[in-house]
C-alpha cells in the first residue's frame, strides 16, 4: 500500500540510507507517474519540510534520517512494515 | 561557502517563508472576518432571534465553499490520490482526530459559550487557543519556546483579547460558568486542533490535511449542528435552507470561504514550516490587521483599548519573530 508522499520520503530513507535529492527523485518517479504533483521540486520540498521538524538531516548534499527522524518514521508506518 | 552554510542558509529562507505565511494567514483571516460580518447583514443572516441556527448556517456555507475550493486546488494540483492515502494513513489518522476536535469541540464550545456566558466572556477566554496550543507543543510536540517566545504569545494573546473585548451587558443567565466552562473547552479544542494537525503534517502535506479538515467540517455543520440547531430553533428546514440560496449574503460567505481557505493554507503551512507556537502567535495578529482593514473602511472608532491591543499584539510579534536562526531545530527530541 503507498504511503502518503512525505512518509514515503521517510519510508526510502529508512531503507536505503543516505541518498541526494534527484536519486530520491528517480526512486520514487515510477510510484508517482500520472500524478501531477510529483516533481523534483516537490520532493526537495518535501525533504526541507522534514528537515524543519528535524525527521531529516541534509549534509553535503545527501539526506538521510536522524534518529528522532527514524523513530517517527517507523511508528507512523502500518503493523506490518514497522519491524 | 561551504555545503553546510548553503544547507543552512536553505533552511533560513524556509523559515523566514514559514514567519511570512503566519503572518499572511493573520492579514486574510481579517478580511475573511469582514466578510462574514457584511454577510450577516443580509437576511436570513441578520435573524437575532435564530442566532444559533443562524450561526451555523454561515459556518456551514463558508466551510463547504472554502472545503469545494480546497478540493478543487487539489485536484488541479494532481493530488487527489494523495488526499485519499493520506486519509488512511496513521498521520492522516492524528489530522482527521485533530479536525474533528477542532470542528466539535472548538466551534461547538465557541457558540455555546456565547449563547450561555455572552461574548464579552467567551470571546477573552477563547483567545488563549495559542496558549493552549503552546502548552500542548511544548509537552506533546516537545517544541522548542526560548523565554522570548512565550513573553510574545503572551502579548498577542493578551492584544487580541483587549481588542475582542466586549463590554458585559445585563445580568449573567443560570447557565453562565457552564458558558465559561465550554469557551474554555473551546480553546482546547482549537488548541489541541492545531497540535493533532502539526503532528500528522510531519507526513501529511499541509493542503491535503486541510482539505480533511474542509470535508470533516462542512460535514458536521450542514449534517449535523445546523440541522439539528433547525430543529431546537422550530424553524421549517426547507424554508431556510430556500431564504439560504436566494440571499445574497451567500456570496459574500461564498467569498469568505475561498479567502478562509487561502488563511487557512498559510496558517496549516506556518505550523508546520516554524511551529504551532509561533504560526498560532502570528495568526492571530489577525485582530490587529482587522482594526487596519475596518478603520479604510472607516467604520471603526479608534478606542484607547482598541490602540493598546494593537499595540500590544505588535510587540507580542516581533518578540514571537525574533530572531529566526533560533527556528533551524523546532523541537528537542530531534536535536538530541
Amino acid at each position: 500500500m503507498m504511503q502518503p508522499f512525505r512518509l514515503a520520503l521517510g519510508e526510502l530513507l529508512l531503507d536505503r540510507g543516505a541518498m541526494d535529492g534527484e536519486e530520491v527523485f528517480t526512486t520514487l518517479a515510477p510510484r508517482y507517474e500520472g500524478e501531477g504533483f510529483f516533481s523534483s521540486g516537490a520532493v526537495l520540498q518535501g525533504l526541507q519540510s522534514l528537515a524543519a521538524t528535524g525527521i531529516v538531516r541534509e549534509a553535503w548534499g545527501k539526506w538521510s534520517l536522524t534518529r528522532y527522524g527514524e523513530d517517527r518514521v517507523r511508528r507512523n508506518l502500518p503493523k506490518t512494515r514497522q519491524a | 561557502m561551504t555545503a553546510h552554510d548553503t544547507a543552512d542558509s536553505r533552511s533560513l529562507a524556509y523559515m523566514r517563508k514559514g514567519l511570512f505565511l503566519a503572518v499572511l494567514s493573520g492579514m486574510i483571516f481579517s478580511l475573511d472576518g469582514l466578510l462574514i460580518t457584511r454577510a450577516g447583514t443580509f437576511a436570513p443572516y441578520d435573524d437575532v432571534g435564530l442566532l444559533l441556527l443562524v450561526t451555523m448556517a454561515c459556518a456551514g456555507v463558508h466551510d463547504t465553499c472554502a472545503g469545494v475550493c480546497i478540493t478543487i486546488y487539489n485536484w488541479r494540483t494532481g493530488r487527489l490520490r494523495e488526499l485519499v492515502r493520506s486519509a488512511a494513513s496513521r498521520p492522516g489518522r492524528a489530522v482527521l482526530g485533530g479536525s474533528a476536535i477542532g470542528a466539535a469541540l472548538g466551534c461547538g464550545g465557541y457558540m455555546a459559550g456565547l449563547q450561555m456566558a455572552g461574548p464579552a466572556y467567551t470571546l477573552p477566554i477563547t483567545t488563549m487557543y495559542p496558549a493552549v496550543a503552546a502548552l500542548l507543543a511544548f509537552f506533546v510536540l516537545r517544541e522548542r519556546i526560548p523565554p522570548r517566545g512565550w513573553i510574545g504569545l503572551c502579548l498577542c494573546v493578551g492584544g487580541a483579547a483587549l481588542v475582542g473585548y466586549v463590554p458585559p451587558s445585563g445580568q449573567p443567565g443560570s447557565f453562565f460558568y457552564l458558558g465559561l466552562a465550554f469557551a474554555g473547552l473551546a480553546a482546547l479544542g482549537w488548541g489541541t486542533q492545531g497540535v493533532c494537525v502539526t503532528s500528522g503534517m510531519d507526513f501529511v502535506e499541509p493542503e491535503i490535511a486541510l482539505n480533511i479538515y474542509y470535508i470533516l467540517s462542512a460535514c458536521f455543520y450542514v449534517g449535523l449542528a445546523a440541522p439539528t440547531a433547525a430543529l431546537l430553533s422550530g424553524v421549517d428546514a426547507m424554508t431556510f435552507v430556500g431564504d439560504i440560496v436566494t440571499s445574497r449574503g451567500t456570496a459574500f460567505l461564498a467569498l469568505a470561504g475561498f479567502l478562509g481557505m487561502t488563511s487557512y493554507l498559510a496558517w496549516y503551512k506556518a505550523m508546520n514550516m516554524v511551529g504551532v507556537s509561533r504560526a498560532m502567535a502570528l495568526n492571530i495578529s489577525y485582530a490587529l490587521w482587522g482594526i487596519g482593514f475596518t478603520a479604510l473602511l472607516g467604520n471603526v472608532e479608534i478606542t484607547k483599548t482598541l490602540l493598546v491591543g494593537a499595540v500590544t499584539i505588535f510587540l507580542g510579534m516581533c518578540l514571537v519573530i525574533g530572531n529566526p536562526r533560533e527556528m533551524l531545530s523546532l523541537r528537542k527530541d530531534a536535536a538530541s
